[in-house]
């Protein structure tokens, strides 16, 4: 049988649980709602003005180079044909492997940082300051292949060129006698 | 005309269009090395048979022409028009087998764009193009910047004359008495600002973080880029991608040095360093650019657009200096001049788009000398409606010395600036008709016509095909400056009736 006592023990124990329970539905919803804008490169640069200085994820190829400068590093990302320069870490800049160059896909990152119209810090650059970096997919190497087909029309059309040259010279050598 | 003369004439412009297009065949053997050199068999195929199509075209011209017993000045204006436009189209060979263009007119509008050292570019997926491949970019808008035909005059020319060639494309300063050795001049003069630039961006290069070897070929590439004024880069986002001030500063200093005379270099390292302070178009250049950039800063701070001076300069400044001097390096994107920008910002750039550089130099625009001696006709106007009826007004100006100013210069000088604001005016109507906005429309026709490479997001790979022959058209017309396409105009008329003189 419950006495009085142990209903109010019940009941705390109940309201505590709830209360517990409906503050991690709070905290998730809360996440989930001030999870940081994903926002393709493209739309970012054309509406610059509208994401200044906010805290947006952006996805893309990592292309060219990494350039070290002190403990930071630029690296550029390509999604659609347009690239952004992103500021991170050296850290952070070491997880890149690949870079996108010819015969190369660079790897594929997720970068979620601040991102300014006119970087204050770096002479009005439009840029992302990373805060964390995600590999996404790992770049690899692709074979360009030369068609046999090309490389016999190529080496045809020389020779064919030099022929042409060599009558050529040999007719100015015998008109002019130089 | 009679028709044996006609056949005379074309014979020499085709032997002479052979001449330079073996000069461009040879050209693509630099490309064609720098494939092999890499292992890459794929870019050294495209090259060879763009070797061989554009040799065996030339040795077939030279073969079927005739050299004559001099050229004269009509078949030196026709051979430099006519050149130019076989030379872009056999140059454009290795772009379309990269396939990294969509159609071949986007390969020809490319090559047009580098030959007269504009820099905009429809090439897709840029970053990923192979060295080859920007190695054969970046050499024709260097060799564009000093002109195939004075390549070709310093390469094949073995006697005098050839004057005719030198002025149609847009050069008229001599150096030297010889056109020959003026030509030799030019091309001693860039290479050696070639191997000293290139080490200067080599050492910028690596110390903001590029490996040696990447490092050295873009800075190969950005100085070419910068000497001619030609404004292409090896990476998509142009300037913006190494993000770096000290490579802004570098480039700017070669751009800027890239558009003044080759006869002011050639004085200035013979010891006249004077001649740099005093000469018209360096005194016209450094007005309009202080003009420019206070009208350019001002609608910048009206906009707010940067946080701080450096961005101001590192923007706004480096934007109007490459406008000016028609080199089209660019450290924002296209979409920020439209949303960001501001009307009287975008208006200065595109003035001095219009303005250009120096005469005889690797930049275009209307250029200083001429925007020089127009303001000095207004000033002795002036002065002759304000002093008495009957005094002689005489203005001086000094240009390689003290001159008079007279009645011809002015008169030559209004007509090619009426020319460009012609071609200008229809460039901005094709925009316009194609459904873009005026002031971009305008924007985009400046710096085509005036050679300079900026962009404000008109030109690209999806842009109607009439409206990119009409860019074409511009940057052709600009760099040569009008004479060779007159003269070739006249020249193509007069075969028409000469042709009905023979059969009537």
């Amino acid at each position: 049988m419950s006495t009085p006592r142990s209903w109010i023990r019940r009941l705390l124990v109940t309201l505590l649980l709830a209360a517990l329970a409906s503050g991690a539905t709070a905290q998730a919803a809360l996440t989930e709602g001030d999870a940081p804008l994903s926002v393709p490169i493209a739309q970012l640069v054309t509406h610059a003005k509208e994401y200044d200085g906010k805290t947006l994820t952006v996805e893309g190829e990592a292309i060219g180079d990494l350039m070290k400068r002190g403990d930071h590093s630029w690296v550029n990302i390509l999604e659609d044909g347009v690239a952004i320069g992103v500021w991170l870490t050296n850290d952070q800049a070491s997880c890149i492997h690949e870079l996108g160059r010819y015969g190369n896909s660079g790897d594929l990152i997720r970068v979620t940082g601040t991102f300014h119209r006119a970087c204050p810090d770096h002479g009005g650059d439009l840029d992302m300051h990373a805060e964390t970096l995600q590999i996404l997919r790992r770049g690899e190497k692709h074979n360009v292949e030369a068609t046999p087909q090309r490389l016999a029309v190529g080496i045809g059309l020389c020779i064919l060129a030099g022929i042409l040259t060599l009558i050529w010279r040999y007719r100015e050598r015998k008109t002019t006698g130089v | 005309m009679t028709k044996n003369d006609s056949l005379k004439d074309m014979r020499i412009i085709l032997y002479y269009t052979g001449n330079i297009l073996v000069g461009v065949a040879l050209l693509t053997i630099i490309p064609l090395l720098t494939a092999l050199f890499e292992h890459d068999a794929a870019s050294a195929a495209d090259f060879s048979i763009s070797l061989g199509v554009t040799l065996t075209l030339g040795a077939t011209f030279c073969l079927l022409g005739n050299k004559g017993e001099q050229a004269g000045w009509k078949h030196g204006m026709v051979t430099v028009a006519f050149s130019w436009l076989v030379a872009t189209v056999v140059a454009a060979i290795p772009y379309w087998l990269s396939g990294h263009f969509s159609s071949y007119l986007d390969c020809v509008f490319d090559v047009m764009s580098g030959f007269t050292t504009t820099g905009i570019t429809l090439v897709q997926d840029l970053d990923h193009v192979p060295d080859s491949l920007n190695m054969w970019r970046h050499l024709i808008t260097f060799v564009g910047g000093q002109g195939i035909v004075v390549l070709a005059l310093a390469l094949f020319a073995d006697k005098g004359g050839g004057y005719g060639f030198y002025v149609g494309e847009g050069k008229d300063e001599r150096l030297f008495p010889s056109v020959l050795h003026t030509a030799k001049a030019i091309w001693r003069i860039s290479l050696l600002y070639l191997v000293l630039g290139t080490i200067a961006m080599w050492v910028v290069c690596i110390s903001i973080g590029m490996d040696i070897g990447r490092g050295f070929l873009h800075a190969l590439w950005i100085f070419m880029a910068s000497w001619s004024t030609g404004g292409f880069a090896p990476m998509s986002q142009n300037m913006l991608y190494y993000h770096s001030r000290s490579f802004e500063i570098v480039t700017f200093i070669f751009f800027i040095v890239g558009s003044f005379n080759f006869a002011l270099h050639a004085a200035v390292l013979n010891g006249d360093r004077k001649e740099l302070l005093r000469n018209l178009e360096t005194m016209s250049f450094g007005t309009t650019m202080s003009l420019l950039s206070f009208f350019t800063a001002w609608g910048l701070v009206k906009c707010h657009v940067y946080p701080n001076l450096v961005g101001l300069i590192s923007k706004g400044f480096y934007q109007l200096a490459s406008a000016h001097t028609t080199t089209g390096f660019m450290t924002i994107y296209p979409q920020q001049f439209v949303n960001e920008w501001g009307d009287i910002a975008i208006l200065a750039v595109i003035i001095a788009m219009m303005f250009g550089g120096s005469a005889c130099s690797t930049a275009g625009g209307f250029k200083g000398l001429r925007v020089g001696i127009l303001f000095k006709a207004l000033i002795q106007d002036t002065r002759r409606l304000l002093g008495s009826s009957k005094a002689i007004v005489i203005q001086k100006y000094h240009y390689h010395g003290d001159r008079t100013l007279g009645e011809q210069q002015v008169r030559s000088a209004a007509l090619v600036v009426l020319m460009y604001m012609g071609i200008f005016a229809v460039g901005t109507l094709a925009g316009c008709m194609a459904g873009y906005p005026l002031l971009l429309s305008a924007f985009e026709a400046a710096s085509a016509t005036g050679n300079v490479g900026l962009t404000i997001g008109v030109s690209s790979p999806s842009m109607p095909a009439f409206l990119k022959l009409v860019y074409i058209f511009n940057m052709w017309a600009g760099r040569l400056e009008f004479m060779a396409i007159l003269a070739s105009a006249g020249f193509v008329a007069s075969l028409f009736r000469g042709g009905r003189h023979v059969h009537a």
